[in-house]
């Protein structure tokens, strides 16, 4: 509403000798002044002069007063023009049919000048504060909105990163009710090269935004080390380590973890304060059960923690339950539970291809109109044991378990001409390295190692550069735009690098590596500062290694590296 | 200490002011946590309870869950809680 002299009052009334003396005193006051004389032109007028307050007459020809206030509270929405109706204040069926039609006050005709300068005034006040309550709200809507937005974009993301990238829709379904936007149930399956499905089932305490934020960090070291074929021992380790770290205090995840093998026909299993993982076979038998024997994850430090996995041998097909307790717990409108034994039963009643769904839809008629108060979640998983490869399966278990006892690995890899083109070597060993038992401390040594000798193995073996070229000037951008021509045309060749580690003899790290090129004069006398900014780097790795030898014509080497 | 009802996030300022409370008292040398009266308790209770062991175990408390019984007593269990806390079951 504008100032108080500026205020523009809309007098709207059929008999000229009212609408005279109310513009007469209204002009006095200071006010603008516009008129109408029946309800229609007062719509107009209203229109074109968006009038700060009306002085309504009930009585006049073509519109009333009840119908124009109708019309005109409809066309200003939420911007508001107080109406005053004037009218005999004993004629109760007028004051009803005034305020059914949405006027704000009344004054008795005859009008008195004193009581309309008051009203004038009590109507002004109100339109401030009806003002402000409109920018607030709007203010307020744009907040939810906002918050709504990124609420479904963030949601968008989660999804998308937690998203089971390359499992079979057939293999394993999932279900996720969260309890409020976000979900603190955590879904995470992935396949490793050797087709070992890692599943993880997680539930962070608490649920909402709070629960939601340490999902995204679990979920990713977890894919980061279900892909590189780490075990669950040390991927429940670090992750036990991490949430230990940022949770704050009281908080934990109930996890589990498990590693189907259909080659070895294997499920280990670790599970940390979830409810049992069943596996049913396709007559309705539950094969085995895996209980919770851990707490959960977060809750001990690194030394007390428990890491053992419980592993199962499971020769027939069938299918794997998991889920978060949310499912278990679910009450209805009767305040029950849902429980394992319903569960089971309603598992068991169907045949294995409609277990799923029919169990998705007993949780959500339990629930009927209620709202689940924690995150649900539901995996199933089917399991084919492969059946021909029982006896080399074994013989490979076997021998993986004879090196594991002894703490030693050994990693081999052969590179032929295709991937030695696109690959980058040197820091995907250097990750498998790392995940296994490498200190922090000493992986940038190794790093420098294994880029020299990989590097003389490619440039020097393969592509056979001259390292020279490195000493003219602009060397450096000669060779390595010759080295990136003489890799796309490489056609042919191949590195062989094996990386052990050896325990008989202290603890030893050993790179073997062997290129199919004719070898290059390695006992060749070169002078130190020659090899340092260009050369072949060998004075660099005799710096840090206990032991190096050329083989061959020089295209194989072997080294020694003292683990701390 | 005798928490009544449902042992989850609404409770949790109530239950925290109470044993902040009850270990000013210096006599103290165990807390006894009596869930006889307790219905339901969910990931926020266990939380509370983790809560309370760390600021006791400072302490050099030992903390005892007594008389866990029913849908209670599953949810303790599946969590290990056992192997945290002395916990004596209901078996009445």
């Amino acid at each position: 509403m504008r100032k108080w002299s500026l205020m523009k009052i809309h007098i709207v009334d059929d008999t000229p000798g009212n609408l005279k003396r109310l513009s007469v005193f209204c002009r006095k006051q200071g006010f603008d002044v516009v008129t109408a004389t029946n309800g229609k032109e007062a719509i107009e007028v209203f229109l074109s002069e968006s009038p700060d307050l009306i002085l309504m007459d009930v009585t006049m020809p073509v519109m009333n007063g009840f119908e124009a206030t109708t019309k005109i509270k409809a066309l200003a929405k939420d911007h508001w023009v107080p109406i005053i109706l004037v009218t005999s204040l004993d004629n109760e069926d007028n004051l009803i049919k005034g305020m059914e039609s949405g006027v704000d006050d009344f004054l008795s005709s005859p009008v008195n000048f004193k009581i309309l300068h008051e009203k004038i005034k009590v109507m002004k006040r109100l339109s401030g504060l009806q003002k402000n309550l409109n920018i607030n709200l709007k203010e307020l809507k744009e907040y939810h909105d906002k918050a709504e937005m990124e609420i479904s974009l963030a949601k968008n993301v989660m999804d998308k990163i937690i998203g089971l990238s390359n499992i079979d829709q057939n293999a394993l379904r999932h279900w996720i009710m969260p309890a409020q936007h976000f979900s603190g149930d955590i879904i995470a399956a992935t396949k490793t090269h050797s087709n070992k499905l890692y599943a993880f089932i997680a539930d962070v305490a608490g649920h909402g935004l709070q629960a939601a934020l340490m999902v995204l960090p679990i979920s990713q070291i977890f894919y980061t080390m279900a892909e590189t074929g780490c075990s669950i021992v040390s991927i429940a380790e670090e992750l036990n380590y991490r949430v230990h770290q940022q949770i704050h205090t009281g908080g934990f995840v109930a996890a589990t973890f498990i590693i189907i093998d259909t080659f070895s026909g294997t499920i280990e299993v670790w599970n940390g304060g979830n409810p049992p993982l069943i596996i049913m076979n396709h007559q309705g038998e539950i094969l085995h059960s895996w209980k919770s024997i851990h707490l959960p994850l977060g809750i001990l430090n690194k030394e007390a923690f428990n890491a053992k996995t419980e592993i199962h041998t499971v020769k027939s097909d069938a299918q794997l339950f998991i889920c978060s307790d949310g499912l278990l717990e679910a009450q209805g409108e009767d305040n029950k539970f849902f429980g394992p034994k319903k569960m089971i039963s309603v598992l068991r009643k169907e045949p294995p291809e409609h277990r799923f769904t029919a169990l998705v839809d007993a949780v959500k008629k339990h629930l009927g109109n209620q709202l689940a108060h924690d995150d649900i979640s539901l995996v199933e998983i089917q399991y084919r044991p492969e059946k021909q490869h029982k006896s080399i399966a074994q013989d490979v278990k076997k021998k993986k378990s004879k090196l594991e006892e002894s703490g030693s690995w050994k990693l081999s890899l052969q590179l032929g001409s295709e991937k030695l083109r696109l690959l980058s070597v040197v820091p995907i060993l250097l990750k498998w390295i790392n995940l296994l038992d490498i200190r922090k401390s000493q992986s940038g040594a190794i790093f420098v190692v294994l880029s020299e000798l990989y590097t003389n193995a490619l440039d020097h073996g393969l592509l056979k550069l001259d390292s020279k070229l490195k000493q003219l000037p602009d060397g450096f951008d000669l060779y390595f735009s010759e080295r990136k021509s003489r890799l796309e045309n490489l056609n042919g060749g191949t590195i062989e690098i094996e990386i052990s580690k050896i325990t008989s003899d202290g603890k030893l790290l050993q790179i073997h590596i062997k290129d199919s090129g004719e070898g290059f004069a390695h006992e060749m006398d070169v002078p130190l500062e020659l090899t340092a900014p260009s050369g072949r780097g060998i004075p660099l790795i005799k710096s840090l290694c206990k032991e190096v030898r050329y083989l061959g014509d020089g295209n194989e080497a072997i080294v020694h590296f003292e683990l701390d | 200490m005798s928490p009544i009802g449902s042992f989850d996030y609404h409770s949790q300022l109530v239950f925290i002011e109470a044993y902040k409370d009850y270990l000013k008292n210096k006599e103290i040398n165990q807390v006894e946590i009596d869930f006889t009266e307790v219905e339901y308790i969910d990931s926020s209770g266990l939380c509370m309870l983790l809560q309370l062991r760390k600021e006791v175990l400072a302490l050099g408390i030992e903390v005892h869950l007594v008389k866990c019984g029913g849908i209670v007593q599953d949810i303790i269990d599946t969590a290990n809680f056992g192997q945290i806390f002395k916990i004596s079951m209901n078996r009445g």
